[in-house]
């Protein structure tokens, strides 16, 4: 190698540095040290005959004990509710990430029509859409009306103010995260895969089965994961759609511990053993199905 | 002979069922953004054009619209350019720590809005900050980035690095090569990590409720207004963001659609042939 | 005037096991297909029979791999029938059809082993002992030890038996190779070639081999269907493809022919008497598509032998005899205006006034190189003379890109 090659490289690597520094350094600033902060604060004592809100730096393990034994229900609520949430969506995303991505194949123009009508509702706000199922399942809507006249619902019964609520609202809701990274890997599957399959007697299932579903893992896996996360976290749908008793999530009372209580320290406990408990389920969940191709 | 398939009908059946699921209540917000006015927004009254003849009717609700455009156009442009550098940073050069890059671009995505929020409220409040938009959208700027990183990445890594030493074997300066070589090429993608960017900027609630203080947005005027009842002028604004996504990526597939047949007239069918 | 062949070969005698029942091979009948309005193949009538090596020949965009994945049945015919053994195939699914595939990209499962591959096909049919029987047909290529490797592991040309392997072990009626060598180097295809003839021979399949490289399905197979836009200009083996050519494209797209426009004379014999420009020659009446009117009058560039002018042959023009009663046709007057030189033999190209262009090609045996500017006469057995259509454009063939 000669100088002015060797030159060329180090200079190439110092160049490097230069394009991801500006975007670093803003995610030290505003993601990575907020998170020690929290961490920091989620160890602080409240200032002895202070105001509500008033809190000092200190050592106090014990915020954690106690929002565990105060909060465990919740926290173990939100998980099994995320993980049905991640299910529901599996299988409704699925089919429609291989019906755009593989069946429409070819069809460009109706592959981007139905991609926008997937990406679109994101832009009708989040909140005006929970809000509109509500109304659609009340208690005095089409659905409840329909299924009562058909006897398929007690009368007695609601569809909103219910856990079933909740969780069809954040499937509803994490729908597109879900089905978008499918979508991404299936549209680069080899297609000539799916006819060899065929051409070595396997018949469309078996196909879908042992070729199509294997390779397209990693859009599974990152689908799942952009899914569970903010569905763990979430409380939007469980305020809007759920009731007070049998679906508070951990996110509610992270919110209520900041806004209503101001006890800040137990609202940065739990939200870094919510971080933490996903954290840990993630690292475990991508241990065991993950590949190197998630980032 | 012929067996019964379930894949045939199965996944057109399935796949426009959860179509119906996700339109559903975009049909019903549209449909009720043209109801007449009432105390709430939850019964059909009858239909009016007033709604969207003049959809700032209700108090606050345009002047949140505006602040949520201000805040996902601001929070986007600064977003996607970091991104963007860290996408080609990362996927262009070797570095030491790459290992510990990777890391901070994915942790910020696999943590829940409700922490994300509280972690940044923390340093706002320790830090004495007063909330506001400025918070916002710093907010909105940090856990953009990593979106942004993850969609113009993949676009970089599918890119010929033979290209950029074509282009340098051509007497293009590495200034030139960016701008006249790398960037056109990964300007699709750049153009999908912005749209995403906006979209989730624009839609955020929880990570804008923890840090916007006494400011406004859309996402937060409805939530807000959920409790007494969302006019329908909210519905108006909404449906009007749906149809505008549609047009505007319609429009875009039309023009790329049109380049390409410009370019290789009758590629749908060759393609096809496959020889 | 396109030759559609539909004529049936015997099949050959060599390397046909017992162990394969000849029950009337593969069929295509008026086969057709279009996309949009475009017709990729246009009324294919085919005839294969089992046991042979078959090779569908033709430049890019002929056709050939419509009608090669019509047969697999990935594509189905816009009109026309294919039959197997006698039995109608035409609406059967790929994965209900004896038919295997050997893809031009391999199209090997990434997420499998090279065993898995291999026994993917016996899987799906329930058969017993799948995974022994795709390691002996690894054994047959060769590849026992990389059997738990994955596909990316492993070469161009390993990748390449892989998908070989992974298409016989299932026996199929017929195997269709696409392109399989195209991704290959050069001397990496050559032995390809050589052990692909070797295996066909070994398992005694019916295999239908798709390529635009004339050498590849010269060398390999038994008979060669020439295809051009959608049709089968020509069929037939090898040699007798090469030696007696149709039509201009067959003639052009297999090797080099000298074309050269001329005129019916009259009919003497066995032999018609042409003329072209000032020059007078003869050639078989059975060797040219029509015994009247405008011809052109074909003859390959290694047939003529070249000699400067002050040696015997100076003056003799038009036919002669000589001797032993060998009829030859003469072009005197040339002049060298162009060469190459191979090694083993020189390419000349040489100016005949009132004729044009003549392309030679004379094997350097006493090493005596003629140089540019020499006065040369040609002459070559009247025999090897063949006579195509004179309506047809003279390039044919001749400038399609292969590939």
């Amino acid at each position: 190698m000669s100088t002015a090659e060797r030159r060329q490289h180090s200079r190439q690597g110092r160049l490097g540095y230069w394009f991801v520094l500006p975007g670093f350094a803003f995610l030290a600033l505003f993601f990575a040290l907020p998170v020690l902060v929290m961490l920091a604060t989620s160890l602080f004592a409240p200032v002895p005959g202070g105001g509500v809100g008033a809190f000092q730096p200190a050592l106090e393990f014990s915020n954690y004990t106690e929002v565990l034994v105060l909060y465990w229900v919740p926290l173990l609520r939100s998980f099994a509710f995320a993980l049905i949430t991640t299910v529901a969506a599996l299988l409704i995303g699925y089919p429609i990430a291989y019906l755009v991505a593989v069946r429409l194949r070819g069809h460009r123009l109706a592959q981007g029509l139905l991609l926008v009508l997937i990406i679109a509702p994101f832009f009708a706000s989040f909140i005006l859409r929970t809000q509109a199922w509500k109304i659609i399942l009340s208690d005095d809507g089409l659905v409840v009306g329909a299924l009562k006249a058909l006897s398929l619902m007690p009368p007695g019964a609601h569809l909103t103010a219910t856990a079933v609520a909740v969780v069809a609202g954040m499937t509803y809701n994490f729908l597109p995260f879900m089905t978008l990274p499918i979508f991404a890997n299936l549209e680069r599957l080899d297609a000539r895969l799916i006819e060899a399959g065929s051409d070595l007697y396997a018949s469309p299932w078996e196909t879908f089965r042992k070729v199509t579903l294997p390779l397209s893992m990693p859009g599974v896996l990152a689908g799942t994961l952009l899914t569970f996360i903010p569905a763990a976290g979430d409380y939007i749908n469980a305020s809007l759609l759920g009731n007070n008793r049998n679906t508070t999530m951990i996110g509610q009372i992270i919110e209520s511990r900041f806004f209503q209580a101001a006890d800040y320290p137990q609202a940065a406990a739990l939200a870094f053993v919510l971080m933490v408990a996903i954290l840990i389920l993630v690292m475990a969940y991508v241990r065991r199905f993950g590949t190197k191709e998630l980032l | 002979m012929r067996r019964f398939d379930p894949t045939r009908w199965f996944v057109p059946v399935v796949g426009g069922l959860a179509f119906a699921y996700l339109l559903v209540p975009i049909v019903y917000i549209f449909v009720f953004s043209f109801n007449q006015a009432g105390k709430t927004n939850l019964t059909w009254r009858g239909f009016t054009l007033d709604n969207w003849r003049n959809p700032c009717g209700a108090p606050e609700v345009c002047h949140a619209f505006v602040n949520s455009l201000q805040i996902g156009l601001t929070s986007t442009v600064v977003a996607t350019v970091l991104g963007t550098l860290i996408a080609i940073g990362l996927e262009r050069y070797r570095f030491r720590f790459s290992g510990s890059a990777n890391i901070l671009v994915f942790l910020p995505m696999a943590t829940p809005e409700v922490v994300f929020g509280a972690a940044l409220l923390t340093q706002f409040l320790n830090l004495g900050v007063t909330l506001g938009k400025p918070t916002i959208i710093l907010a909105h700027i940090a856990f953009c980035i990593s979106f942004v990183v993850v969609t113009v990445r993949a676009r970089v890594a599918s890119l010929d690095p033979a290209l950029d030493e074509a282009a340098a074997d051509l007497y293009a300066s590495g200034a030139q090569r960016f701008f006249k070589v790398t960037l056109p090429l990964l300007l699709p993608g750049i153009l999908a990590a912005a749209l995403l960017s906006f979209a989730l900027s624009f839609d955020d609630f929880i990570i804008t409720n923890f840090n916007s203080g006494a400011e406004i947005t859309f996402p937060k005027f409805i939530y807000i207004a959920a409790a007494r009842g969302i006019p329908p002028e909210a519905n108006v604004i909404g449906s009007f963001m749906f149809l505008l996504a549609i047009a505007i990526v319609v429009v875009a597939q039309i023009v790329t659609y049109r380049k390409r047949e410009r370019a290789q007239p009758g590629t749908g069918v060759q393609g096809r042939v496959g020889l | 005037m396109n030759a559609v062949g539909s004529m049936s070969p015997a099949p050959p005698e060599t390397g046909t096991p017992a162990t394969r029942p000849t029950s009337g091979g593969l069929q295509l009948r008026g086969l057709v297909k279009r996309f949009g309005d475009f017709t990729a193949v246009d009324h294919v009538d085919l005839e294969i029979p089992p046991g042979g090596f078959f090779a569908l020949l033709g430049p890019s965009g002929c056709g050939k791999t419509t009608a090669l994945r019509m047969i697999a049945g990935l594509e189905f015919p816009t009109e026309g029938r294919i039959f197997l053994g006698g039995q109608d195939i035409t609406g059967v699914k790929p994965h209900r059809r004896p038919v295997n595939t050997v893809f031009q990209s391999y199209a090997l499962f990434p997420h499998m082993s090279v065993i898995d591959n291999v026994a993917f096909g016996l899987r799906r049919r329930k058969v017993h002992d799948a995974r022994a029987k795709a390691s002996q047909v690894l054994e047959l290529v060769e590849l026992s030890h990389l059997a738990d490797r994955r596909p990316q592991q492993l070469s161009g040309g390993q990748q390449q038996r892989v998908a070989l392997a992974r298409a016989i072990v299932n026996e199929p009626e017929v195997l269709l190779l696409d392109e399989p060598l195209g991704a290959l180097d050069m001397k990496l295809r050559r032995q390809m070639q050589l052990e692909l003839s070797r295996i066909q021979r070994e398992v005694g399949l019916t295999f239908i081999h798709v390529t635009h490289d004339q050498d590849e399905a010269m060398t390999m197979a038994d008979i060669v269907a020439v295809m051009n836009e959608g049709r089968i200009e020509q069929l037939g083996p090898p040699e007798e493809l090469y030696d007696q050519p149709e039509t201009v494209f067959v003639a052009n797209f297999l090797g080099k022919s000298n074309l050269i426009e001329a005129e019916v004379l009259g009919e003497d014999g066995p032999w018609l008497t042409i003329a072209a420009g000032s020059a007078q020659a003869r050639l078989l009446s059975d060797r040219c598509v029509s015994r009247q009117g405008r011809l052109l009058v074909g003859i390959r560039p290694e047939k003529i032998a070249i000699a400067p002018v002050g040696s015997d042959d100076e003056g003799r023009h038009g036919t002669f005899a000589d001797r032993d009663g060998e009829v030859w046709n003469t072009l005197a007057g040339g002049v060298v205006s162009a060469m190459t030189y191979t090694g083993v033999s020189t390419e000349y190209q040489v100016e005949v006034p009132g004729i044009g262009s003549v392309e030679v090609f004379a094997q350097n045996l006493a090493g005596d190189v003629l140089a540019i500017g020499d006065r040369v006469s040609l002459r070559w057995r009247a025999k090897y003379t063949f006579g195509l259509a004179g309506d047809e454009p003279i390039s044919a063939g001749a400038e399609v890109e292969p590939g």
